[in-house]
């Protein structure tokens, strides 16, 4: 198993060093003369020289390659050209709100997803598999910035029960840390803010895990459809084991190889996602981040979200192949 | 040399039993009920938006700021936007430009992601290690995040947006190409070919991309879906189609700061988009199941 681990350890530094690279040439090559989309289309020809000379891009390309893989590895992403402050620091606010967003959805979308799929297999060609699949069918076809804007006009203006801006209602204040403000505000137990934080997130909670519900149930659906019809399930019911083992216990475990597989993938749409999200709802999360960053062609903020998304998602699908690891014995760890 | 007779017999093995499968996937997909209306869906909103200024006497574009924010009416069947502009044929239009830009997609990624897996598949070794590990890179990245990336290097618009999406499906294509191709490249016909000296280009044509159009026509039709919905997230973003040009996305975009005055502003294209996607991701479940016998049995 250690072998496994290292060896699968060992590839993610290559995949992440691809990550760097291709960032690299995403935005200081393809564009072309990245002074001048930072300076600005009235830019004279002397303030696009100086700028040329202050982001170090009049050195050959090698150089600056250098310079930006050494700054990256020691944690420098630069300076926000906007803010002015250290990009580490604006993605360290960011960052825990997006996680915690991400963290509600993965965990709605797995469970509601997952029982979901299992009950659609169960009663398979009954109307309550009709049912899901047509959700599923619905979810999976459902833009998440339309479902978001659908959510916010009925339980946010027709039926107000949960705010939907931001994280926090504005005065409520809470301590600074983890940055997650749930977390903050249960650790200094300040119970009315962790209710208040709650109320905010269930609405881009439930945005942001519609899609990967309906993904996550057809396939549990389709993996527990094909486990159920094995030969060791019918001996299991055979020998008199309640159904609800024989289906929990028998079934789901030799269906969790391909569920684990679609949980992995569906953090890359969580990621996604939460772009979409924190727009909709106004979540000074990293999505948002980036996307202002965007508009104030703020490159060093841009490359600093994009490779910290991508790292966290070579990361979580090197735990998920171990998980699988973990989970399939047939799998060899040498 | 027998070379100049060679390919001719593998041809004709092959081509009758395609050209029944063919069919008797057709038979199959008929009698997908869902399959089928959804087809028909699909072509009624191609035609709606192919005869979207027959439709609509009103410009999408066109600004009358007396008649802005306007509920439905006989005039203006689903009401006006912030600028006075008629949403009806605002929501026509944007059909042109969803449908326009999830074809030029999928043409741009399935046309280059084939090529890429053909060549991993095809010639293997170096070939297949180097555009893997790219394939791998490209795959590392949360697919909205990497087209926004390409976009913030392009500079935000249409054509930018959906060069941004079709890169992030082209390792989808290469892979799926590379993991179909891999079984063609080991079957006795394609090895009987290349004993015989054929040429690659004549075994690619004729006997990898018959075997590998079923997997590609299932996954063009979902990704047509999908690549609506991505264009109309960056256009909702604000970086993919640019004003005035009538679009989905932006319009919901826009249509979110008038939600408690105008609802329909976001009610028309949300619909619109769900529509078209989910006409188009039923009959992609729907060719799969006709066309994949395998996948009848989970259905």
């Amino acid at each position: 198993m250690l072998t496994y681990v290292v060896q699968r350890l060992l590839w993610a530094i290559p995949v992440l060093l691809g990550v760097l690279i291709a960032v690299f040439i995403g935005l200081h090559v393809v564009p072309g003369n990245v002074a001048q989309s930072i300076a600005g289309a009235h830019a004279t020809a002397a303030q696009i020289r100086l700028l040329t000379h202050q982001l170090g891009l009049d050195k050959p390309l090698w150089v600056q390659f250098w310079a930006y893989f050494t700054q990256i590895v020691q944690g420098h992403f630069g300076t926000s050209l906007q803010y002015h402050n250290p990009v580490a620091q604006d993605i360290g606010q960011a960052f825990p709100i997006t996680l915690q967003l991400t963290i509600a959805a993965f965990l709605i979308a797995s469970v509601v997803g997952i029982l979901s799929g299992v009950a659609a297999a169960v009663y398979r060609n009954t109307w309550f598999d009709s049912l899901i699949m047509v959700l599923v069918l619905i979810g999976i076809s459902m833009p998440i910035f339309w479902t978001g804007v659908m959510l916010i006009l009925a339980f946010g203006v027709d039926l107000p029960l949960f705010p939907f801006s931001s994280v926090l209602t504005a005065g409520t204040v809470v301590a600074h840390i983890t940055g997650m403000p749930i977390l903050d505000a249960i650790l200094s137990g300040n119970w009315s803010a962790a209710g208040d934080a709650v109320g905010h997130l269930v609405l881009p909670a439930i945005t942001l895990a519609t899609y990967p519900v309906a993904f996550i149930t057809r396939m549990t659906r389709s993996a527990m459809i094909e486990v159920l019809s094995q030969d060791y399930l019918r001996t299991a019911r055979a020998k008199g084991l309640r159904e609800r083992v024989v289906v929990w216990k028998h079934a789901l475990r030799n269906a969790s190889l391909p569920i684990v597989t679609v949980l992995g993938v569906q953090v890359g749409a969580l990621l996604s996602g939460a772009v979409l999200t924190e727009t909709i709802f106004s979540i000074p999360g990293i999505g948002r981040l980036m996307i202002q960053a965007i508009l104030f062609r703020d490159y060093p903020v841009v490359q600093g979200v994009v490779i910290l998304a991508a790292s966290v998602f070579v990361l979580v699908n090197l735990l998920v192949d171990l998980l699988y690891a973990r989970l399939d014995p047939r799998i060899h760890y040498s | 040399m027998a070379l100049p007779i060679a390919p001719t017999p593998v041809e004709e093995i092959k081509e009758a039993p395609l050209t029944s499968e063919g069919l008797r996937a057709w038979r199959h997909f008929r009698r997908n009920r869902g399959a089928v209306v959804a087809l028909w869906v699909l072509v009624v909103v191609i035609l709606a938006a192919i005869l979207a200024p027959l439709l609509s006497h009103q410009s999408p574009v066109a600004q009358n700021l007396s008649q802005a924010l306007q509920p439905p009416s006989p005039a203006h069947l689903l009401g006006t936007d912030e600028y006075g502009r008629d949403e009806f044929a605002r929501v026509l239009f944007g059909a042109r430009t969803a449908l326009e830009t999830g074809l030029i997609i999928v043409a741009i990624s399935l046309s280059i992601g084939t090529l890429w897996g053909l060549l991993t598949a095809y010639y293997g070794g170096i070939w297949d290690m180097v555009l893997m590990r790219v394939a791998d890179i490209f795959m590392a990245f949360p697919f909205l995040l990497l087209a926004l990336m390409i976009v913030a290097a392009l500079g935000p618009g249409l054509v930018q947006a959906e060069i941004a999406i079709a890169i992030t499906y082209l390792p989808v294509y290469a892979r799926l190409v590379r993991s179909v191709g891999l079984g063609i490249k080991q079957l006795e016909f394609v090895q009987a070919a290349k004993s015989l000296g054929a040429r690659d280009a004549l075994i690619i044509r004729r006997h990898f991309l018959p075997n590998l159009l079923p997997t590609l026509l299932v996954q063009a039709t979902l990704n047509v879906g999908t690549a609506i919905i991505d264009v109309a997230g960056l256009s909702f973003l604000g970086m993919g189609v640019q004003p005035p040009t009538a679009d989905w996305g932006a319009m919901l975009s826009d249509g979110q700061n008038f939600i408690l005055l105008s609802p329909w502003l976001v009610l028309a294209p949300g619909i619109a988009i769900l529509i078209v996607v989910l006409a188009s991701n039923l009959v992609g479940d729907g060719l799969r199941e006709a066309l994949d016998p395998r996948s009848r049995h989970q259905a």
